[in-house]
């Protein structure tokens, strides 16, 4: 029987990228997944006839250009669309947008604070200083805990020295980014609520901690990491790929194929093969067994160990070492189809944020409720939603003149306080969407096609991610970096040999797209060329 | 007065022990110290009411963490009375049905606590030793300045001393500190414990004090510092005669230094010539001269309202103006009959701490509720009663009950005036609970919320920690970069109180480190 240099398991975007580059390196590698179409999460969903969108994501994001150069996907045809980031809209009819041109963007927050308007030129630079530094934690592998006392000391060391050079000011600024709440942060740049609510609303949507949680200042640089830095000066943008996340799902299955890598849909792995404590293979639901040198996961930290595995065969302890990954869904998938393109009468004519997306936002302390609520695990009240039109700006996502809306409502329980979702809770939950978009769109519910709402339970039924957390694990820093996803262990390599994890449970997490796909592969290739 | 009697070596605004700390290394170094305190009576928080006569409870709080022993031999403050009524003071998780449960700090108490908490024994003693030896780790930082954090060399020195004590201490315990620092007790006590009781008493102790519930990130690091400054301070002590026997003892060794304390002096503003400390000047006019000033109270009070905003730069201004203390504290003492009889607490731990923090989710719900302005039915609380171990506090047969209620919000909603007497008898019948017949030995008693800390004695927003234990609030950066190391733009002029290095806890450090800068500056 053929054995496979790698198996992947699950067509995940990560998944694939960690295929792309290992096969691009020469390997012969098969992506199984159990779903009739590749994508994982991203999977491209036809909604109504012609209308698409991701099945569970929210459809914005880019690859690194790092990721897209390497695997060379431009010339597979894929083209990333930027516009600028994206517009809030609060509940009593203001609005607040986010413009690439600084000047613009300084005008804007003009409008509710002039003197916020000159703190943005110091916040803008804070923020990239802090992305600078970020970005490079991000976009590389953590390096392996070092092996012995001695080398692990003179690691330790460099590390001290490192640190020691970092000038006091930047100390002190990454040590408040880090350790502050949002509403705390913000509060030494900006005057205005709806200037501070409207940067906070971004940094809260997919993460488990509020506006007034100590660290969660840490979020505002997520939108940076992106960035350039180029000199417009405004806020980020928004980056989505044309043709949706199906021509970025078919970009990199070309770069697969054409390297000879092999992709096989409807072919559910039940059992990854390990013997003597090295992972040898894997076992489809057909009873087909697979043999491979190395295997990759693409599914969730739990979901890889629990339910692929016999547990007696794993290392002792390991099982309670993933039992305590924390892993909450936190938010509820919206796909609407629309009729006819929606109005919005409170906004700019042809504001070019609207692209960019649409948040529906409150201040901070309702934006707080909200969390709280969901910490107490009552439904949503007041939600805030993350929407996003892709069609706006790509008309191949549905007929002419029509529309597709993708919205994650942020900070819906999994499990209520008193039991499951019902279909009556769930319905309300449906109506508040609807009826809060209504508010910013009138007339919006009149359009509606198809609707469908993916409660946290719904996603993880469905894709088999634990928890319906998208985030594939609390992003929380004690689960970041050296910590991700276990304590101690940040990476892609794994306690067992020849295993490896490709999706965001391991570093970086969800914030950096391919990223742990793309560690994955190079932890792999570093450990085929080189004996530790 | 001459001229010559408004001048002196040095200003100490604020007799609250710190403050007092400070006086008195510097008074022992010869300098010609005053030290300014517009209440009546020294210590601040830390000193002793009179609830009625012959009953005297600790005003705000009833047990230390110690004074290191360098500092108590170095202002030879048991010459000058200060003594203890007891030490190592255990504390127990009080437990609705009388089945409490003692902490074990010896063989013979864990024994016992293995019996009553099988399933959690194995995993408390290892999370114990964690704590401990990531706690042993830190505990040097906080008995020193902090390092200078615009001296490379300096840093350099401090990270890599770090870096080698961690190698030594077992690798595990740098890089679980790694994973520590973020984590939230909570998802910590979630992950090792079983027993609610358990898991409540040890959040409570992680998190007292500050505004966070336990399962806000960084709570966790809090318990590591708190173990920190217990063993800085060598465990928690009751002090002999009350409280106010530490400022007592320090005014004592003060004017023993001819030094000088004035009592009803508020100072109003603080003098600079050039970019130098001159002087104060006191609410009825009197100015007060000497080119060392050194503030014992709030920073912000001392920063914004004594110094002006015009004096400091724009951020760390504005930083200032929005961290607004806020004290989430209150204060119970009442003058009891009879010694309170808690069902099921065995005779020998009557004088114990003794914690109402019943599970995980109701200290959680209390600061939950706290943060939005109100307080829960059964609130969480910390309970001592000092006449146990020390007779002189009340008549022959009666006691003092001493209870620090956590998690009360500073602007009730409300107001206090009309919430006052809902919360006193939450609080009461809550004890009632545990103590069936409380409010029947009642003879007197005093209850202060935020406000009326703040009020009786001078604390700023009632909070007497002056700020929350967070990263960014550490070391170098307490209360804040710019005025971190005790320092001020100012020269000469001294923060000396909790709300510089290292933080709250009566200890006397931040007081008796800053007089070390101080002194070095002149």
């Amino acid at each position: 029987m053929k054995r496979h240099d790698a198996i992947v398991i699950g067509a995940g975007l990560n998944g694939l990228v960690a295929a792309a580059y290992l096969a691009r390196a020469g390997l012969d590698v098969l992506v199984l997944d159990r779903a009739q179409a590749p994508g994982g999460i991203a999977v491209p969903h036809e909604i109504a006839p012609g209308f698409f969108l991701p099945r569970f994501t929210l459809g914005s994001g880019g690859l690194p250009p790092r990721i897209a150069a390497d695997l060379d996907l431009a010339a597979h045809g894929l083209r990333f669309l930027r516009t600028d980031g994206g517009v809030t809209c609060f509940a009593d009819g203001r609005y607040h947008a986010n413009y690439r041109d600084g000047a613009v963007h300084r005008r804007e927050i003009a409008r509710f604070s002039p003197r916020d308007a000159d703190a943005w030129t110091r916040y803008r630079r804070d923020m990239l200083r802090a992305a600078r530094g970020l970005s490079p934690l991000m976009n590389t592998p953590m390096p392996p805990s070092a092996k012995g006392w001695l080398s692990g000391l003179r690691t330790r060391l460099a590390f001290a020295d490192r640190l020691a050079q970092v000038a006091p000011a930047d100390l002190a600024d990454m040590a408040r980014l880090w350790t502050l709440p949002i509403a705390d942060y913000l509060d030494a740049y900006f005057v205005s609520d709806e200037v501070k609510s409207h940067i906070a609303a971004a940094a809260l949507m997919g993460g488990t901690l509020g506006p007034y949680s100590p660290t969660s200042a840490s979020r505002l640089v997520l939108p940076w990491l992106s960035e350039a830095g180029d000199a417009t000066g405004g806020a980020p943008g928004t980056l989505m790929p044309q043709g949706g996340t199906a021509a970025l799902v078919m970009a990199l299955i070309n770069v697969i194929h054409r390297h000879g890598g092999t992709l096989r849909l409807e072919a559910e792995v039940t059992d990854v093969l390990i013997k003597d404590r090295k992972v040898h293979g894997v076992e489809l639901a057909n009873s087909e067994t697979i043999d491979a040198k190395a295997v990759l996961s693409g599914l969730d930290v739990k979901r890889s160990f629990l339910s692929l595995f016999r547990w007696k065969d794993l290392p002792t302890g390991l099982v309670e070492r993933v039992g305590r990954v924390r892993m909450k869904g936190v938010a509820a998938k919206v796909n609407i189809a629309l009729d006819a393109m929606p109005e919005f009468p409170g906004l700019p004519e042809g504001c070019p944020s609207l692209g960019g997306g649409i948040r529906l936002a409150g201040n901070m302390a309702e934006m707080n409720s909200a969390f709280e609520d969901w910490r107490a695990r009552i439904p949503p009240r007041d939600p805030l939603v993350d929407v996003l039109i892709p069609s706006l700006i790509d008309p191949s996502l549905a007929p002419p003149g029509k529309h597709v809306l993708s919205a994650l409502v942020q900070f819906v329980p999994e499990e209520l306080h008193d039991g499951a979702w019902t279909a009556d809770r769930r319905d309300a939950l449906r109506d508040l969407v609807t009826t809060r978009l209504s508010e910013v769109s009138p007339g919006i519910e009149t359009r509606i096609l198809a609707c469908e709402v993916l409660l946290p339970g719904d996603i993880e039924n469905e894709i088999g991610l634990t928890g319906g957390d998208l985030a594939y694990g609390e992003t929380t820093l004690d689960q970041m970096f050296a910590n991700r996803p276990f304590p101690g262990q940040g990476g892609a390599a794994t306690p067992l040999k020849n295993f490896y994890l490709c999706s965001p449970s391991a570093h970086p997490g969800p914030f950096i797209m391919g990223a742990p796909g793309a560690n994955a592969a190079a932890e792999l290739l570093s450990s085929m060329k080189g004996r530790r | 007065m001459t001229r010559a009697g408004n001048t002196f070596d040095a200003i100490v605004i604020g007799a609250g022990h710190n403050g007092l700390a400070a006086a008195a290394r510097l008074a022992q170094q010869g300098r010609k110290v005053l030290v300014l305190e517009a209440l009546e009576m020294p210590g601040g928080a830390a000193a002793t009411s009179q609830i009625v006569p012959g009953y005297a409870a600790p005003a705000v709080a009833h047990l230390v963490e110690g004074v290191p022993r360098r500092i108590e031999r170095g202002l030879k403050l048991a010459r000058h009375g200060l003594r203890y009524a007891a030490r190592d003071v255990p504390t127990v998780a009080l437990d609705r049905d009388g089945n409490h449960v003692l902490l074990p700090n010896n063989r013979k108490q864990f024994a016992a606590f293995r019996s009553r908490l099988p399933k959690d024994a194995d995993a408390y003693r290892d999370y114990v030793a964690l704590l401990r030896a990531q706690a042993a780790l830190i505990e040097p930082l906080l008995g020193d300045t902090p390092p200078d954090m615009n001296d490379p060399a300096a840093m350099r020195r401090f990270f890599r001393r770090l870096v080698w004590r961690g190698q030594f201490s077992g690798r595990a315990t740098l890089k679980s500190l790694m994973q520590t620092l973020p984590e939230s007790i909570g998802d910590r006590l979630d992950a090792e414990f079983t027993s609610p009781l358990l898991k409540g008493a040890l959040a409570f102790d992680a998190i007292q004090g500050g505004a966070e519930g336990p399962y806000a990130p960084g709570t966790a690091f809090r318990a590591v510092w708190r173990e920190a400054i217990r063993m800085q301070g060598s465990g928690l002590r009751q002090i002999s005669g009350g409280t106010g026997t530490l400022a007592d003892a320090l005014a004592a060794a003060i004017a023993s230094q001819g030094g000088e304390l004035r009592f009803g002096a508020r100072v109003v503003r603080i003098l600079v010539e050039g970019n130098e400390a001159a002087g104060v000047e006191l609410a009825d006019g009197t100015v007060l001269r000497a080119p060392l000033v050194i503030s014992g109270i709030n920073p912000r009070v001392t920063l914004l309202g004594l110094l002006g905003a015009d004096r400091l730069e724009t951020q760390p201004a504005m930083e200032l103006r929005h961290a607004k203390p806020k004290g989430t504290l209150a204060k119970l003492n009442l003058a009891l009959e009879t010694a309170p009889h808690f069902t099921g607490l065995a005779p020998e731990l009557q004088g114990a701490r003794l914690l109402i923090a019943p599970s995980l989710r109701e200290v959680d719900e209390a600061a939950m509720v706290c943060r939005e302005g109100g307080f829960v039915s059964e609130p969480m609380m910390e309970l001592h009663v000092p006449s146990i171990a020390d007779r002189s506090l009340a008549p022959e047969g009666q006691h003092i009950l001493s209870v620090i209620v956590h998690h009360v919000p500073f602007d009730v909603d409300g107001g206090w005036e009309a919430r006052r007497e809902i919360f006193v008898q939450k609080v009461v019948r809550t004890i009632d609970t545990y103590a069936p017949g409380i409010a029947d030995a009642m003879i007197a008693g005093e209850i202060l919320t935020p406000p009326d800390i703040e009020r009786k004695y001078g604390l700023a927003g009632g909070d007497w920690h002056q700020g929350d234990l967070r990263f960014d609030r550490l070391l170098g950066f307490r209360p804040s970069p710019a005025f971190g190391r005790y320092e001020t733009p100012v020269k000469g002029l001294y923060l000396c109180g909790a709300g510089s290095h290292p933080g709250g806890g009566v200890t006397c450090l931040p007081g008796w480190l800053a007089a070390e800068k101080a002194g070095e500056g002149k």
